[in-house]
């Protein structure tokens, strides 16, 4: 309806209070007003205490620094911060000839109080796409320069991180290895082998959460999605049935959620975890990719195994066909396809030694470093085009992972994190305020907020909290943090918590009526034991299972 | 999977069950049905690939009107008009309003299949793009998977 897009008034006039997406005027207004009445608010006291307290629990003071308030003007204002301590050493009094006064603990506070307040603006337009994403990318820019949070020049550093290359280069070789159709021949070759519903729960699932550990999930999803709505189709007609829902609902929802729990088992999996890559840098606990790997990807098969359970049992009882045997009905496709070789093959193998890559020399290169010879190769081998990764790459989700680098930049500096971590810790119950428990709860707030916004949003969000909860609790900063990433893969009681569910959402439809297979309910009534699920085995599996067994940062 | 749904629609009930059953044969999955009426209720419920519409067929509603309900109902469906010689004209009119091609009366089979065969390709090429531009908004925003429909 294009006509219908150039004739609409709302974009020709520029100026409407119509909502659309990336411009919602109410909204951006009600948020912008919060916005200004919270900076123009006092600080909190406690903020102030926080502030002025020496050698404050969970904050790595400078050198030569007592406090948060020393920590801030030791970078903001230099000169005035190594004349004060000279003229405390040399016993005189403070001069009057500075250039710039110190910021006090009133100032400082009410630069973490900002820092603060710019996290929940930019989660909130993130959220409700009350401007475009992009927008809100820089706008975190702006609000850093505006306020004077950081120096100049390390407000563009805060931006610019490993994480943000390694995202970008994900994004990258996903689109390369779209280009080249492998993510469709792994996708489809996976299928072909399995001959029955038992096959698809306890085998394909499997495979494919491990494959979405390292591949694009959302990729893989929507390819098999119109690959599945064939299967339906050829096995309803097989057994004579008109439609069946069962049967629908057991093969997109089982690839969806299994493709969704992918998320832990390698920092490729998603921008979620590039974040918390990048978080965990930040405060001075890198991770590696294999660490990473270590912890996470024992967790995909088996939640994958018990997704396939769990689907099984409650669908296939229902199933108006006998059974189901996708190998059959994409044999043909799969016989079909070019010969493996030519760009394919140099495609499979720059993303396997991509894979080495990060496990080999990830620790000394970084895990952008290598993502971004990935990138070159595929130049240098005439896979991808400038121009592929202009259309395919979104750039305004780079943006979203580098804006929320600087956002865990600046609420570390300025005390923000650890003031938002001391309140978070003061709000739990007793047994979830350290140890173990904390980290349930961590996995229990994460989890539950990722199904209403995006995952990245989540872990920009939480990660800048939750890291100094560690530190407060005593807890290992990974432990938390990964927990924190894990759970937001959980997203999988609401059709917009993830891409995943709304592609199975959009895309699954009867192919000979258009008709809708799955209902906004069923996400609730079979995503949301799911999500419980996932967390009683990343606490029983996990946290209280092999990580007890593990080394921790 | 390399199929495709066809639906014909011709009053000329010999030609249709003919051309109905060599599809078949062919292992295409296709429906007949005699009026413009008949088709276009069948796909207010159905999707089809490639629609065969005859451009003349008296009482009911011809052709043309048919070809623009069609548009309106599944618009990136091809279809393809039967002509005679004494109706070159219509067809091109029907071109204009989006047809994908015209055949003239009789038809040789095999031209059908290969025109159909590019008919779907197209058709196919069209919803790849709209199915590709769907999941990138989607991988950027699920919120809108409610504005697509």
């Amino acid at each position: 309806m294009a006509h219908n897009t150039f004739t609409d008034d709302s974009y020709n006039n520029g100026w409407t209070w119509k909502n659309r997406p990336g411009y919602k005027p109410i909204l951006f207004t009600v948020a912008a007003i919060l916005f200004v009445a919270i900076v123009f608010a006092p600080p909190p006291q406690g903020m102030i205490d926080m502030v002025s307290k020496i050698n404050p629990s969970g904050y790595k003071l400078e050198k030569g620094c007592a406090t948060i308030t020393d920590t801030v003007n030791k970078k903001l204002r230099p000169e005035s911060f190594k004349e004060t301590k000279n003229q405390v050493k040399q016993g005189e009094s403070a001069s009057s000839n500075k250039k710039k006064p110190l910021l006090s603990n009133r100032e400082v506070a009410q630069m973490a109080k900002v820092m603060v307040a710019i996290l929940f603006l930019a989660a909130f337009l993130w959220g409700t796409e009350a401007l475009p994403l992009g927008a809100t990318d820089i706008m975190v820019g702006v609000m850093l320069y505006l306020f004077v949070i950081l120096p100049i020049n390390e407000i563009s550093k805060a931006y610019m991180k490993d994480a943000v290359f390694f995202i970008f280069g994900i994004l990258a070789v996903a689109v390369g290895v779209a280009k080249t159709g492998l993510d469709k021949r792994i996708g489809l070759i996976l299928l072909s082998r399995i001959k029955s519903a038992k096959g698809f729960s306890f085998l394909f699932l499997p495979m494919l959460a491990i494959a979405a550990s390292f591949l694009s999930e959302h990729a893989l999803v929507a390819l098999l999605i119109p690959v599945l709505m064939g299967v339906y189709k050829v096995t309803c007609k097989m057994y004579g049935v008109k439609k069946d829902r069962s049967l629908a609902v057991f093969l997109l929802l089982g690839v969806c959620f299994a493709a969704n729990h992918g998320g832990p088992g390698s920092p490729a999996a998603g921008g979620r975890n590039a974040i918390m890559v990048g978080y965990f840098m930040e405060y001075g606990a890198s991770i590696s990719f294999l660490e990473w790997m270590k912890y996470g990807l024992p967790f995909v098969p088996l939640m994958a195994v018990v997704i396939g359970a769990y689907m099984y049992i409650r669908c296939k009882p229902k199933f108006m066909v006998k059974d189901v045997n996708p190998g059959e009905v994409v044999k043909a496709e799969v016989e079909n396809m070019p010969k493996f070789g030519g760009k394919e093959a140099a495609m499979a193998v720059i993303l396997v030694l991509l894979i080495a890559a990060w496990i080999l020399i990830g620790e000394h290169a970084g895990l952008g470093g290598p993502t971004l010879y990935a990138v070159m190769a595929m130049f240098v081998c005439r896979i991808v085009e400038w121009e592929d990764l202009q259309q395919g790459v979104a750039f305004d989700v780079v943006g979203l992972y580098a804006a929320a680098c600087a956002m865990g930049v600046g609420l570390k500096f300025t005390g923000g994190a650890l003031w938002l971590a001391n309140t978070f810790v003061s709000l739990l119950p007793d047994f979830m305020s350290h140890g173990d428990g904390l980290v349930v709860g961590v996995s229990l707030l994460t989890g539950t907020m990722t199904n209403f916004m995006s995952d990245g949003a989540t872990v920009a969000a939480l990660g800048p909290i939750v890291l100094p909860m560690a530190t407060l609790a005593g807890v290992s900063v990974w432990k938390v943090g990964l927990a924190c990433a894990y759970s937001s893969s959980f997203a999988n009681f609401l059709v917009v918590g993830t891409p995943n569910n709304a592609i199975a959402f959009g895309m699954g439809r009867d192919p000979e009526t258009g008709e809708r297979l799955l209902d906004v309910l069923d996400f609730v009534k079979f995503g949301l034991p799911v999500t419980i699920l996932a967390w009683l085995v990343l606490w029983f599996w996990a946290i209280f299972g092999y990580w007890q067994f593990l080394s921790w940062s | 999977m390399n199929t495709f749904r066809v639906l014909a629609i011709d009053d000329e009930v010999d030609f249709l069950e003919t051309i109905v059953n060599r599809l078949k044969k062919r292992k295409l999955d296709a429906v007949g049905v005699t009026s413009g009426e008949e088709g276009l209720k069948l796909l207010d419920e159905q999707l089809f690939d490639v629609i065969l519409l005859d451009i003349k067929m008296p009482g009911g509603i011809d052709g043309i009107e048919a070809l623009r309900e069609i548009k309106k109902i599944q618009p990136i469906a091809e279809v393809i008009l039967f002509t005679g010689h004494a109706s070159v004209e219509t067809s091109i009119e029907g071109m204009r309003l989006g047809a994908f091609d015209y055949l003239l009366k009789p038809v040789k089979f095999e031209d059908l299949l290969q025109k159909m065969a590019s008919a779907f390709e197209k058709k196919d090429s069209h919803e790849q793009k709209i199915r590709n531009a769907k999941i990138k908004d989607l991988i950027r925003h699920p919120g809108r998977v409610f504005d697509q429909d």
